[in-house]
C-alpha cells in the first residue's frame, strides 16, 4: 500500500491527471484509475469515491465529454473524452504546474552555496 | 450544464464494478473473491452516488431538502419531544415577539404619513434639562420665516369636553391643529377634505371639524352623509367636513383625538391664547423643505427663536423665570415617529422588559438544547450506524441543525400566535389605561423579527448538540449498548446549559421581586386621601351665551352636589378645581405676611379650590382648626386651609391659624394681594404624582375663587361602581349646560398611573414563573438522566449494603453543586441588574434582601424538587433488576 499521504490528491491535481490520462485516448472510467496508477507505478490509487465526482465536475465545466461504447470484451461502458476546450485548459495548466514545481523544487534544493 | 440522470451514474458504476471484476479475474482470482476485493475496493455505492450528487448548486438545494424531511421523519417520530421542544419555543419566541411588537409601535414605527423621514420636531430647551410647548404667536413666527427651510405644523394636545351633537352633550377628545396640518403631514381624508390654511387664517377661523376613523365607526356607524352634519361645541356651531383614514392618529403616533379643528376657531379664548407667550399650548413639528437638512433647518430657526425669546422676556414676570427664558434655547429633532409624551414615557419599562424576555428566550434554548442532547445520547448508537454505514460527519451534523431549524421554525410560527395574542393583550392594556390608542398588528419588521429569533435560537439550540452528534466514534458507540460515548463531555455540558438556566432563572426572579416590592410601594405610597369608595366625575364647566355670572356657575355646582347627594348610596359630595392626582394643576405666586423670600424668588404654591365636604369625601383628615363649611360664602371673610407641608416651609414652629396669606394675580406680588385668613391645617396628600414628595397646598373654597370647577367627587357608602349609572343619570338631569366627561372610580384612576410599573411587575413575574418552571425541568431531566445512568452503579452500592439514603445524598449532592454554582454566577449578576434598574424602582435597593431573600428561597425549592424526585427513586432501586437490565 503506498504511503496514503502521498497519494491523497488536491481536488484540481486530480482533475488535471484525469484529463492528461483522456489526452492519450479516451477512457472509460475503471480505465483511467488503473492508467493513473499505472502511469504514476502506483503512488496514486484513485477510489470510485473521489473519480466520479471529479469527472462529474469535468462533464459539468464541459472539459470532458462521456459517452457510451461497447469495450473490447463486449461490456458496456462509459468512455471520456476531452473537449477542445479540456484540452487547451489541459496545456495552461500543465504549462502553470510545471512552472510552479519547477520553481518549488529550486527552493527546496537550494542551498547557501547557489545564491 | 444539465445534471447527470441518477440511472445514467447508476449504469456507470455497474460497468465500473464489472470491469474491475473481469479485471480482476483476468489476473487469476476466483470469480467470487474478484466480486468481493472489487466491492471493497469501490467502498458504499450510496457514498459515492452521493459524492457525485454533491457536485453543482442543486445539490446544495437537494441537501438541503433531504435534511429537511429526515429532520421531519426523525421528529416524527419521537413525538412527544418534539411537542414539548415546539411548545417550549413558541412560549420564548412569542413572548419576544409579543414584547417586541408594542416595542415596534411604541420605539420604531414610523409615522403613517408621508416621507416621515422629512419631519422635524421644535421645543423650547430650558436649562434645567425640561422642554416647552410653543404660544400661538411664537407658531405664527415661524411659519412666517421659517417656510423658506421647513413648514411648520401646530397642534395642540388632545383635550376632552362635551359637544353637543343631537340633544344630549358627550364626551370627545378633540385637538386644535394648524389648517396646513393635513397638507403638510401629506395625509388625505377617507371622505370629505381635510382641514385647509383658509380655515385657520385668523381667529375666529372656519367652524369646520375632521372626524377620527374610530369616532366616525363608534358613534356614526361608518354613515358617510356624516359630512354637513353640525355639532355645537361650547358657542360655536361646527361643520364636520371629513373623516380621516383608519389609523391616523396625529402627529403623535398614539394619542388620538376623536376631532380635529382649526386652531383658530376655538371658541371663548382668552386673548391671551391668540397674543403675547403666556399661554404655551401648542406643539409645533415642521416638515423639511427637498435638499434642506436638519442641520440647515436648526440654522433657519434659531435667529427666528431669538426673536420669540426676547418677546417672552419682554413680558415675563419674574426673575428666576426670567433668568431661564434667557438660558432657554431652540431644540430640534427628527420626528420620523411623531412626539408624544406617553409614549416616550414608555420606553424605558419596554426596553427593560425587553432585556428580560430576552432572557427567558436564552433559558428556553438551554432547555431545547438540553433535551436535543439527551435526545443524542439515546440516539448515540442510530448516529453511529450512521457514521459506520459511510455519512459524512458533516452530514450527521446537518441533521442536528436541520431538526433544530424545524424544532424552532414550527417554535417560531406557534410563537406568532401566541404573540398575536400576547400583543394585543398588552395593546389594550395600555390603551385601556392611558390615553393612546397603539396599533399592535404584525408588521414587517415583527415578522422579521420572529425569523431572526427563530433562526438564532435554532443555531443556539442545535449547535452544539449537532457538532456532539458528529463527533461520536462509531466503533465503541456500537458495541456499548447504552452509547454512553462521548458521555462525560456530554454531560458536562448539558451541566453548564443547566447551569445557565437557573443562573438566568435567578436573575429574573430577583428583577421581578424588585418591580413587585417596587409596585407594592408605590401602590401603599400614603397618598394622604382614601382611594376606595370614591367616584370621579369630570365636569365640563358650563360655557354658554351670554356668559353665565359667576353666581349662576356657584348655584349650578351646588346643585349638582346636592343631585349627587341626594342618589342612595351617596355619603357626600363636594366639587374641586382638581381631585389630586387628575392632571391639573394650579400653581401660583403666594404672599405670606412675615415671610420675606430671598431676592428674586417669587414663593409659590399648589392651589386647589374645594366646596366645603371636599375633606371628609377625599378623606383628608384636618389636624388642626376647622374644614371649610357652607357658612364660607362669598360675603363672609376671606379664607384658607393649608397642608402640613405648607405649614412647615413657611411657618416652622410658628402657629398658622389665624395668620393671612394671598394668592397674588401678578408677579412679583403687588402688596395689596387680598389677604385670606388660615383657619385650617390638614395632613399632606398627593397632587400632581403618586412619587412627588409631600408639597406645600393651599385649598380655598371654591365660593370665594373665580376659578373653573373641573371634577366632581362622590364618597359611596358601598361599591363606587355600582352606584356609578345612577349617579350619572342623575347629574345629568341637574343642567343640560353641565356635561359630564368622564367617570372612573378614584382606584382605577390612581391605578392606571401605574400602568407602566403594574405592566412590568405583571410581566416580569410571569417570565420569572416560565423560567423558573423551565429551570426546574432542565436540572430534573439532566439529574434523571445521569441517576439512570448509575442504575447499575447505585445497584451494586445497594446490594452491598449501601442504605437508602447514603443513595438518596448522592445523588441529591449533585443538585446541589449545580445551584450552588449557578447561585454563585447568578447573585452577582442579578445585583448588577439590580442596580441598572434602580431608577425603575421606588421605595426598593437594587440588592433589596426581601426580595434576594424569596428569590432564593422558591428557586431553591424548586430545585430541591427537581433533584429530590430523581434521587428518591434512585434510592428505591432493586438492586436485583438494576444488575440484571446491565
Amino acid at each position: 500500500m503506498p504511503d496514503p499521504k502521498a497519494s491523497s490528491l488536491v481536488q484540481g491535481t486530480l482533475h488535471m491527471l484525469i484529463l492528461k490520462t483522456l489526452a492519450l485516448e479516451p477512457l472509460h472510467g475503471y480505465g483511467i484509475g488503473m492508467r493513473l496508477e499505472q502511469i504514476s507505478r502506483g503512488v496514486f490509487t484513485v477510489n470510485a469515491g473521489s473519480l466520479f465526482p471529479a469527472l462529474t465536475r469535468l462533464e459539468r465545466g464541459g472539459l470532458i465529454k462521456g459517452e457510451w461504447r461497447v469495450t473490447e470484451n463486449n461490456r458496456r461502458a462509459k468512455y471520456y473524452a476531452l473537449t477542445a476546450s479540456g484540452r487547451s485548459t489541459l496545456k495552461r495548466e500543465t504549462k502553470d504546474w510545471q512552472l510552479q514545481s519547477a520553481a518549488i523544487a529550486r527552493i527546496l534544493g537550494s542551498s547557501l552555496g547557489e545564491l | 450544464m444539465k445534471r447527470r440522470s441518477e440511472q445514467d451514474l447508476d449504469e456507470e458504476l455497474q460497468s465500473y464494478l464489472e470491469i474491475a471484476v473481469e479485471e480482476k479475474m483476468r489476473r487469476g482470482l476466483s470469480r467470487e473473491e474478484a466480486t468481493r476485493a472489487a466491492r471493497v475496493e469501490f467502498g458504499s455505492v450510496e457514498a459515492v452516488k452521493d459524492n457525485v450528487r454533491d457536485v453543482g448548486w442543486e445539490a446544495g438545494v437537494e441537501r438541503l431538502w433531504r435534511d429537511v424531511r429526515y429532520a421531519a421523519r426523525t421528529l416524527r417520530r419521537s413525538p412527544v419531544f418534539s411537542l414539548i421542544a415546539v411548545a417550549t419555543l413558541a412560549l420564548g419566541i412569542g413572548a419576544n415577539t409579543a414584547i417586541f411588537s408594542v416595542v415596534n409601535v411604541v420605539m420604531l414605527r414610523a409615522l403613517p404619513v408621508e416621507r416621515p423621514d422629512e419631519l422635524i420636531a421644535l421645543a423650547t430647551a430650558y436649562p434645567d434639562a425640561t422642554e416647552a410647548m410653543f404660544s400661538y404667536a411664537a407658531y405664527r413666527h415661524f411659519a412666517a420665516d421659517g417656510a423658506r427651510a421647513a413648514e411648520p405644523i401646530a397642534a395642540s394636545r388632545v383635550r376632552r369636553d362635551a359637544i353637543t351633537i343631537d340633544a344630549l352633550p358627550e364626551s370627545v377628545g378633540y385637538k386644535w391643529v394648524s389648517g396646513n396640518y393635513f397638507a403638510t403631514l401629506g395625509v388625505p381624508a377617507l371622505i370629505g377634505r381635510t382641514l385647509q390654511p383658509a380655515d385657520d387664517q385668523s381667529p375666529p377661523g372656519e367652524p369646520v371639524a375632521v372626524l377620527s376613523h374610530a369616532f366616525w365607526t363608534a358613534r356614526f356607524g361608518r354613515d358617510p352623509s356624516v359630512l354637513g352634519r353640525t355639532f355645537r361645541f361650547k358657542t360655536t356651531t361646527f361643520t364636520v367636513i371629513g373623516v380621516m383614514p383608519r389609523g391616523f392618529f396625529g402627529e403623535t403616533g398614539a394619542e388620538g383625538p376623536d376631532i380635529w379643528m382649526p386652531l383658530t376657531t376655538q371658541p371663548g379664548a382668552a386673548p391671551s391664547t391668540w397674543r403675547g407667550h403666556s399661554t404655551t399650548w401648542l406643539a409645533i413639528l415642521a416638515r423639511l423643505k427637498p435638499g434642506v437638512t436638519i442641520v440647515q433647518a436648526r440654522a433657519a430657526f434659531a435667529p427666528i427663536y431669538d426673536r420669540v425669546r426676547d418677546e417672552i422676556y419682554q413680558g415675563a414676570e419674574g426673575a428666576d423665570f426670567r433668568k431661564s427664558v434667557l438660558a432657554s434655547r431652540l431644540s430640534i429633532s427628527a420626528a420620523s415617529r411623531g412626539t408624544s409624551r406617553v409614549r416616550d414615557s414608555l420606553s424605558t419599562p419596554l426596553v427593560v422588559l425587553m432585556v428580560l424576555v430576552g432572557l427567558v428566550l436564552l433559558i428556553t434554548c438551554a432547555n431545547v438544547a438540553n433535551l436535543m442532547l439527551a435526545r443524542a445520547a439515546s440516539r448515540a448508537r442510530e448516529t453511529a450506524v450512521c457514521l459506520a454505514m459511510g455519512a459524512g460527519r458533516l452530514r450527521v451534523a446537518r441533521h442536528g441543525l436541520a431538526e433544530a431549524l424545524m424544532l424552532a421554525l414550527a417554535g417560531g410560527l406557534g410563537g406568532l400566535w401566541i404573540a398575536n395574542w400576547g400583543s394585543a393583550a398588552l395593546g389594550r392594556a395600555i390603551s385601556g389605561t392611558l390615553p393612546i390608542s397603539l396599533d399592535v398588528s404584525p408588521d414587517v419588521r415583527v415578522l422579521a423579527f420572529t425569523l431572526l429569533v427563530s433562526f438564532v435560537t435554532a443555531i443556539a439550540c442545535g449547535l452544539a448538540p449537532a457538532i456532539r452528534a458528529s463527533n461520536i466514534d462509531p466503533l465503541p458507540a456500537l458495541k456499548i449498548g447504552h452509547g454512553s460515548t462521548g458521555g462525560g463531555v456530554r454531560v458536562r455540558l448539558r451541566r453548564a446549559l443547566v447551569i445557565t438556566q437557573i443562573a438566568s432563572s435567578l436573575v429574573l426572579l430577583v428583577v421581578a421581586g424588585l418591580f413587585v416590592r417596587s409596585l407594592v410601594n408605590i401602590g401603599q405610597v400614603d397618598t394622604g386621601f382614601d382611594t376606595d369608595g370614591v367616584l370621579l366625575v369630570q365636569v365640563a364647566p358650563p360655557v354658554d351665551k351670554p356668559p353665565l355670572s359667576e353666581e349662576q356657575q356657584r348655584n349650578l355646582y351646588q346643585q349638582l352636589i346636592a343631585a349627587a347627594e341626594a342618589v342612595p348610596g351617596v355619603r357626600a359630595a363636594s366639587v374641586a378645581f382638581t381631585s389630586a392626582l387628575t392632571g391639573g394643576k394650579w400653581q401660583n405666586a403666594i404672599t405670606i405676611d412675615g415671610v420675606v423670600p430671598p431676592d428674586g424668588v417669587t414663593l409659590r404654591s399648589l392651589v386647589n379650590s374645594v366646596s366645603s365636604r371636599y375633606f371628609t369625601v377625599m378623606g383628608i383628615d384636618v389636624l388642626r382648626g376647622r374644614a371649610f363649611s357652607d357658612d364660607d360664602r362669598v360675603a363672609t371673610a376671606r379664607v384658607a386651609m393649608i397642608n402640613q407641608a405648607f405649614a412647615a416651609r413657611y411657618f416652622g414652629n410658628a402657629d398658622p391659624l389665624g395668620k393671612p396669606i394671598g394668592l397674588c394675580s401678578s408677579d412679583p406680588c403687588r402688596p395689596d394681594a387680598p389677604r385670606m385668613e388660615i383657619v385650617g391645617i390638614t395632613e399632606n396628600s398627593k397632587y400632581v404624582a403618586l412619587r412627588e414628595e409631600p408639597r406645600p397646598i393651599i385649598y380655598v373654597p371654591f365660593t370665594q375663587s373665580q376659578t373653573n370647577l373641573h371634577e366632581l367627587e362622590v364618597r359611596t357608602g358601598g361599591d363606587a361602581a355600582a352606584i356609578a349609572a345612577t349617579l350619572h343619570r342623575a347629574l345629568s338631569n341637574v343642567d343640560p349646560r353641565l356635561a359630564m366627561v368622564g367617570l372612573t372610580t378614584m382606584r382605577d384612576h390612581v391605578n392606571s398611573s401605574l400602568i407602566a410599573e403594574r405592566l412590568v411587575a405583571q410581566l416580569s413575574v410571569l417570565f420569572g414563573a416560565f423560567a423558573l418552571a423551565l429551570a426546574g425541568i432542565g436540572l430534573y431531566g439532566l439529574i434523571a438522566y445521569l441517576t439512570a445512568q448509575r442504575t447499575a452503579e447505585i445497584g451494586i452500592r445497594l446490594a452491598l449494603g449501601a442504605g437508602t439514603r447514603t443513595v438518596l445524598m448522592q445523588v441529591l449532592r449533585e443538585s446541589l453543586m449545580l445551584f450552588a454554582i449557578a447561585v454563585m454566577l447568578g447573585l452577582p449578576l442579578a445585583l448588577i441588574g439590580g442596580r441598572l434598574l434602580a431608577s425603575q424602582l421606588y421605595g426598593v435597593g437594587p440588592g433589596d434582601p426581601i426580595a434576594l431573600t424569596i428569590s432564593l428561597i422558591t428557586l431553591a425549592t424548586v430545585a430541591a424538587i427537581a433533584g429530590y424526585m430523581p434521587a428518591r427513586r434512585a434510592s428505591r432501586i432493586d438492586p436485583v433488576t438494576a444488575l440484571r437490565a446491565e
